[in-house]
Formats: C-alpha cells, sequence, structure tokens
C-alpha cells in the first residue's frame, strides 16, 4: 500500500471511476429490491404459518424462522453459492444467489414483522368482522391485514435498508456491486480511502434515502387513521 | 438428491473440531468485547442526544446516523484498508473488527437507551424529585434499574446480531468460526459438510444465548411489571416504531 | 323466555301487556332464540355455568349484572363469536353445536364454518368498544358486509350504506375516517352496520359503556326506536332505567350464572339478596 499523508484525498480518483461506482450501486439496490420482495412474500406464510393453531404449521414455519434469524447471512451465501453448487443441489449465478440468500435470511425478520404487526389488530376487530358475518377469509383480506400492514410498514422499510447493507457482502462471491467495483479500483490505483469512503458514503446516502421515504410512507399510509 | 446424501462425509468436519473450537473460541471473545464497549459507546452516545449543549446533540445525532447507515463490511474495508492506508499503518485484523463492530453496534444501543428511557413514566422522576432525592440518587436508583429491564430483550436482540455479525470479519482475515470453516472446506474440498457445519454451530450458539438471555430476562423482571421494549430494528431517523414491544 | 336451572321463577313473564310495539302480532309467540345447557370455559375455569335461555321474536330481554359476572360471554356464545364449550344454541329453528377443534387439520371444519357465518348475518352484534374499522370510511365499514355477505353490488352497498347512516343521523359523515368521529359516532357506525344486513336479532354488549355520558342519550334513543320498530334484541347493559323501561324481560348474572330473572315489574322487589344488592349499588352510583 502506498503512503498518502493524511489530508491529500483525491477527489479525481473517485471522480474517474464514478461511473463504474455508480453502476455497482444501482446493482446493488436492485438486489436489495429483489432480495425485499422475496422476504415480504416469503415472510407472510412464515408469520401466519407461526400463528396457526395447527401444529403442523407452526413447526415447521418457526424452524425456518429460527434457522433465517440464526444463521449469519455471509453462511448463507457462502452454503447457498458454493456449498449446493458443490453438491449439484442447485447451482446458481452470484446474482440470484444473492436475491435468495439476502431474501430468505429477510424472510425470518420478515415473518416478525408480519406477525407483531397481525398481533397488534385489536382483536375487537376479528370480532367485530365475524359479527357481520365475514368468512374468516374476507374478515383477514379486508379488517385484519389491511390494518396490519400500515403497522408493518415502518419497520419493512428498515429491514430493507437492512437488507442493503447485506447487499454489500455479496461482492465476496463475485457480483459486480459497489463494493465489488471499490475493491478492483482501490487495488488498480493504490487509493483505497478514496474509494472505500466514497462507497460508505453513497450507501449511507441511500440508506438516508430509503429511511426517509420510509417516513413519506408511514405519513401517507395513516391519512385519516387512527 | 439420493447421492447427494449419500456422499456426505462429516468425518473431516469431526476431525478438525478441535480447530473450529479455537475459531468459536475467537468468536466468543471478539462478540463479548465488542458488545461491552458497544454498551459503553451507546451510553456516551445516547448522554450526547441528551446533552445541554446543542453542538453535542448535533454530532451526537449525526454520528447514530451515519453508524446506522454504514454497513459493517463497508466499514470494515474502509478502516482496515482506507484509514490503513491513509494513514501509512497497518491493522490488526482483530482490533479492527472488535472497534468495527461496536462502533456500529453502540448508536444501535443508543437509540435503545434512549427508547428505554423516554418508557420509564415521568411520575418516577416528579415522584423521586417530591422525595427530595439528589439527581444522582434518581438516576442510579430509580431510572437505571428500571431503564436496565425494560431494555433487556433489545439489547439481546443488538448481543446476537453482534455474534452472527464475527462472521463478516472472516473477511479480512480475523480466524473466527466460519474463517476456519472456509479454510478446512477448501483443504478437504468439502463445502458442503464444512459450511453446514459452520451454519448449525451459528444457530445452535444463537439459540443458546437467546435462551439464556430470556433467562435473564425474567430474572430482572421478577418484581416489575413494565413492559419490555424491543429491539428497534435498524431503524434510522427514528422511524422503527418504538417501542416495539413485544 | 325461561331459565329451567334458574332457582326463582317468577310469574309468567309473558304476561307483561306489549301491546306498544307488536306489530307482527302473529309471530311474536314463536321462539326465535334458544340456549340449551349451554357453557363456556376458558382451560379449567368455567365463565359460564349451564345456561338455559329462550328469547321469542320482537322480545327485548336486557341482562344485567356485575363485571366479570359472564354477561358478555353469554352474548358471544349466542353467535359463536366464543363458541360455548357445550351446549346447544338453536336459532331460527337451526341447531348449532360447539365446534369440534379441527387444530390438526383446519380444513375439517370449514363446512361448520361456512354455517356459522351465515348465521351471524342474522344476528347483528354491537360492542362496548365500538369495534368499527378505522381504516374504512363510515360509509365503507357499513358496505363491507353487505358486499361481501350479502353480495350486494359496490354502487348498491354504497347507497344502502347511506340509508342506513342516514336512519341513525350520521349520513353526513358517510365519507369521514373512524379517526374523526366521537364515540357516539363511532358507535352509530356500528349499530348502522350491523343493521345493515336486515338482522333478525341483535345483540347489544354495553353499547354505551365506554361513551362520555353526553352521548349515552342519542344512542339509547336509537335503541329504543329499535325495540318500538320490533327488533329482537339481547342488551347487556347498566343502564337500569332504560333495561327497566324497554325490556319485556330482564336477567341478573353474577359469578358465571343465571341468579335471576323476571319482567321489569318483578325486578322491582327481587326475590334474591344478591340481586338486590347489586341494583342498590347501581341506584346508589346512579
Amino acid at each position: 500500500m502506498s503512503r498518502v499523508p493524511v489530508g491529500a484525498f483525491d477527489l479525481h480518483i473517485v471522480s474517474e471511476h464514478s461511473g463504474a461506482l455508480l453502476h455497482g450501486l444501482l446493482l446493488t439496490v436492485e438486489i436489495a429490491a429483489l432480495g425485499f420482495a422475496v422476504t415480504a412474500l416469503v415472510g407472510l406464510p412464515l408469520a401466519l404459518g407461526q400463528m396457526s393453531a395447527s401444529p403442523l404449521l407452526r413447526m415447521p414455519a418457526s424452524a425456518c424462522v429460527g434457522v433465517a434469524r440464526g444463521v449469519p447471512l455471509l453462511i448463507f451465501i457462502y452454503w447457498v453459492y458454493y456449498a449446493a453448487a458443490e453438491r449439484n443441489l442447485f447451482s446458481l449465478q452470484a446474482f440470484v444467489a444473492g436475491v435468495l440468500s439476502l431474501g430468505l435470511t429477510g424472510a425470518g425478520y420478515m415473518a416478525e414483522i408480519y406477525r407483531t404487526a397481525l398481533i397488534s389488530v385489536p382483536g375487537g376487530q376479528r370480532e367485530a368482522a365475524a359479527a357481520i358475518g365475514l368468512s374468516r377469509r374476507a374478515a383477514f383480506d379486508r379488517v385484519v391485514l389491511p390494518q396490519a400492514l400500515r403497522t408493518a410498514v415502518p419497520p419493512a422499510m428498515n429491514l430493507f435498508v437492512m437488507l442493503l447493507k447485506g447487499a454489500a457482502l455479496l461482492s465476496v462471491i463475485g457480483v459486480a456491486d459497489m463494493f465489488y467495483e471499490a475493491k478492483l479500483v482501490a487495488v488498480d490505483e493504490f487509493r483505497p480511502f478514496e474509494l472505500y469512503s466514497a462507497a460508505a458514503v453513497l450507501i449511507v446516502i441511500v440508506t438516508l434515502i430509503a429511511a426517509s421515504a420510509a417516513g413519506l410512507a408511514e405519513r401517507w399510509l395513516s391519512r385519516g387513521y387512527r | 438428491m439420493s447421492t447427494v446424501i449419500a456422499a456426505l462425509d462429516f468425518g473431516p468436519v469431526w476431525e478438525q473440531r478441535g480447530e473450529l473450537l479455537k475459531g468459536i473460541g475467537t468468536m466468543a471473545i471478539v462478540s463479548v468485547v465488542s458488545f461491552l464497549l458497544a454498551i459503553a459507546g451507546g451510553l456516551i452516545l445516547a448522554a450526547m442526544r441528551r446533552s445541554r449543549s446543542a453542538p453535542i446533540r448535533v454530532v451526537g445525532f449525526l454520528l447514530i446516523q451515519v453508524m446506522r447507515g454504514i454497513a459493517l463490511y463497508v466499514l470494515l474495508l474502509w478502516l482496515f484498508f482506507g484509514v490503513a492506508a491513509a494513514g501509512g499503518f497497518q491493522l490488526e485484523p482483530v482490533p479492527t473488527g472488535i472497534l468495527a463492530l461496536a462502533l456500529l453496534n453502540s448508536a444501535y444501543l443508543a437509540e435503545i437507551f434512549r427508547a428505554g428511557h423516554d418508557a420509564v413514566p415521568v411520575g418516577q422522576e416528579e415522584a423521586a424529585r417530591a422525595l427530595g432525592l439528589p439527581r444522582r440518587t434518581w438516576f442510579t436508583r430509580v431510572q437505571l434499574p428500571q431503564v436496565t429491564h425494560i431494555t433487556l430483550p433489545a439489547v439481546g436482540n443488538v448481543f446476537v446480531d453482534i455474534i452472527k455479525d464475527t462472521s463478516v470479519l472472516s473477511i479480512v482475515g480475523v480466524t473466527e468460526l466460519l474463517r476456519e470453516s472456509q479454510r478446512w472446506a477448501q483443504f478437504y474440498s468439502l463445502p458442503f459438510e464444512f459450511y453446514t457445519a459452520a451454519a448449525a454451530i451459528y444457530l445452535l450458539i444463537v439459540v443458546l444465548v437467546t435462551i439464556a438471555w430470556r433467562r435473564l430476562e425474567a430474572y430482572s423482571g421478577r418484581h416489575l411489571h413494565v413492559q419490555q421494549v424491543r429491539r428497534p430494528r435498524r431503524l434510522l431517523f427514528g422511524l422503527g416504531t418504538l417501542p416495539n414491544v413485544k | 323466555m325461561t331459565f329451567r336451572p334458574a332457582a326463582a321463577e317468577a310469574e309468567n313473564p309473558m304476561a307483561r301487556p306489549t301491546a306498544d310495539r307488536r306489530t307482527t302480532a302473529g309471530s311474536a309467540q314463536e321462539t326465535l332464540l334458544e340456549l340449551r345447557q349451554v357453557t363456556k370455559s376458558f382451560g379449567a375455569t368455567q365463565v359460564l355455568a349451564p345456561t338455559d335461555l329462550e328469547v321469542r321474536r320482537g322480545e327485548v330481554v336486557c341482562i344485567i349484572g356485575p363485571s366479570g359476572s359472564g354477561k358478555s360471554t353469554l352474548l358471544r356464545c349466542v353467535n359463536f363469536i366464543a363458541p360455548p364449550t357445550t351446549g346447544v344454541v338453536s336459532f331460527d329453528g337451526t341447531d348449532y353445536h360447539p365446534p369440534k377443534d379441527h387444530r390438526l387439520l383446519p380444513i375439517l371444519g370449514r363446512a361448520e364454518e361456512k354455517r356459522l357465518e351465515r348465521m351471524r348475518c342474522e344476528i347483528g352484534m354491537v360492542f362496548q368498544q365500538f369495534n368499527v374499522f378505522p381504516h374504512l370510511t363510515a360509509r365503507q365499514n357499513v358496505a363491507l358486509g353487505l358486499r361481501k355477505t350479502r353480495g350486494a353490488s359496490k354502487a348498491e352497498a354504497d347507497e344502502r350504506a347511506l340509508a342506513e347512516l342516514e336512519k341513525v343521523g350520521i349520513a353526513d359523515k358517510a365519507d369521514t375516517y373512524p379517526e374523526r368521529l366521537s364515540g357516539g359516532q363511532k358507535q352509530r357506525v356500528a349499530i348502522a352496520r350491523a343493521l345493515a344486513l336486515s338482522p333478525k336479532l341483535m345483540l347489544f354488549d354495553e353499547a354505551t359503556s365506554a361513551l362520555d355520558p353526553e352521548l349515552v342519550a342519542g344512542i339509547l334513543q336509537i335503541m329504543r326506536d329499535l325495540a318500538r320498530e320490533g327488533m329482537t334484541m339481547l342488551v347487556v347493559t347498566h343502564e337500569m332505567r332504560f333495561a327497566m323501561d324497554v325490556a319485556d324481560r330482564l336477567i341478573f348474572m353474577d359469578e358465571g350464572r343465571v341468579v335471576e330473572h323476571g319482567t321489569p315489574e318483578a325486578f322491582k322487589a327481587p326475590a334474591h339478596e344478591r340481586t338486590r344488592a347489586f341494583l342498590q349499588s347501581i341506584n346508589a352510583a346512579g
């Protein structure tokens, strides 16, 4: 590593490679968004399974949530990408493996978010829905879920931020995201401080934007509502 | 599928149990030290957010926001390669890892402590003042015990996250459990066995820590009927719907 | 209406003249609802001792008693919102039994559940805590049941909902979310929501207990009007004056069992010490 005096921050290097960095950043956001979609889809059945009266549903769902929350993301990534492929279970592109790893670990958290939100809907709402003869399905779709989703939005957005940060790890399996690009250039130009600083600033900006969006969404969802 | 199962060979995993145990030991030390440092940092940051001086409050706020926006991996790379290069020195992997973990998690803990502080009813402080207790006594004997109890579940979640996040330190060469598993996975060309074993060990540790922590929560709550604050999950700008009660 | 296991049998309750409100005199004698030996337990604790109850078409029956006496539980057993543990509920000529526990394979309970859903459309319920749906406007609150259980189109449901809100005097709040409504207005929405399905029986579970004092009279007036129109009602209430005025029969419950029942006239001189004590405490408070 070259000796660079502190203060000699070479912005030029960053701007020169800003195209590659931004392109990588886009990929990071894309992976996090797709992972979040997986999370949102898988999380709901897991939450409902955990809340089911039937142990046939409850136990496997709880086990899935436990594994998703107990095993570190990085091990998931290695497992999905290297280990499963080596055993011919399945072989995935790094991109898909990344989305899956993020989505499945996130699903454990998402299930908890859904569950908390569903529990937070007062029991009287279910009673009232039943009292007007709504089927359990209709009561869930029209009365319980809409109220639960409102409660779930802010923590879900925070989960998205968590996935964004998790997506940074995917450069270890060669996903050409921002950190991968930053690493390449850093090594190439012997300018790790500038490149990693730029990457850090960019990811902080993106997470802050996501967080503000969460705030807006929350306000928008709670219009005329308590 | 049956050929896959048949071909599984966990023998080498067992053979290397000593090495894996060493990795677990490193993981434990790194986790506990980072956790303790993060608690100290969290208290300082929380105090900064409560400071009477506006500049200190703003600095505390900014530190917390930045720390919560940054990914552990990025902070690690930045410290280990970036800052080291800029400063012209080489950092040791273990202290760097501990520093990164402590920094990030102190921001989460600061928010938890703040929420816990707010969750104690105002009447408690009023009653203490009415009794003529000094402010110091109010804080140590009235406020702190209640905040500790209220925040315990959330703080436990942070501890579990730190344990899981030590795996990321393998990237900068900390020989914790994942790094050991990786090494032997390559040595034996048995990634499936070693990564599966690593995942299982992590899961087991997390489950054990969670159970132990629940005991601690029950013990701390044996006289209290105060609702505990669940950990706000990686919230930014206070958006995480506090208190996220269970 | 009779209570077979109850110790004290008052004079024939049907003797009370009800000329002012029986519009369908022919069907007035017909039993609409009958509970036979209905009990409810949560785990090992029995919150409702074996109870029999009969309500005829057009009758208004008020249930009074201290809190925790099983009044609300009894009401919830009627429409199976809290299914009874044992016993039979017979409504409009159909018997309903406690559902079997299909916890392992919930799908096995589907047919019975459908039957209960159809039954509940015929029974309106008004809750102490209103339980209006906070994510729907007043009109949508009323329209939801019409659309989902009566198969009404959106336009039909909206029109009917507006008419129902009109009847309870808050048509002007049709497009308001419950957040912006007072307790009294919320309860009006809840009543309109129940009435929209043209129920054969209305259950009121302390409908005025959560209201500010000045809003109580309005809700009670709606209930009086309903009774006058001949609606069959089972009312849990603490409003003794209302109960004495409107009810054909009163029931006093304590500790999960019916202690006394009879006409309002009979309740002026209760046979049981506990009933007397309860009525006194209420009068003292009022």
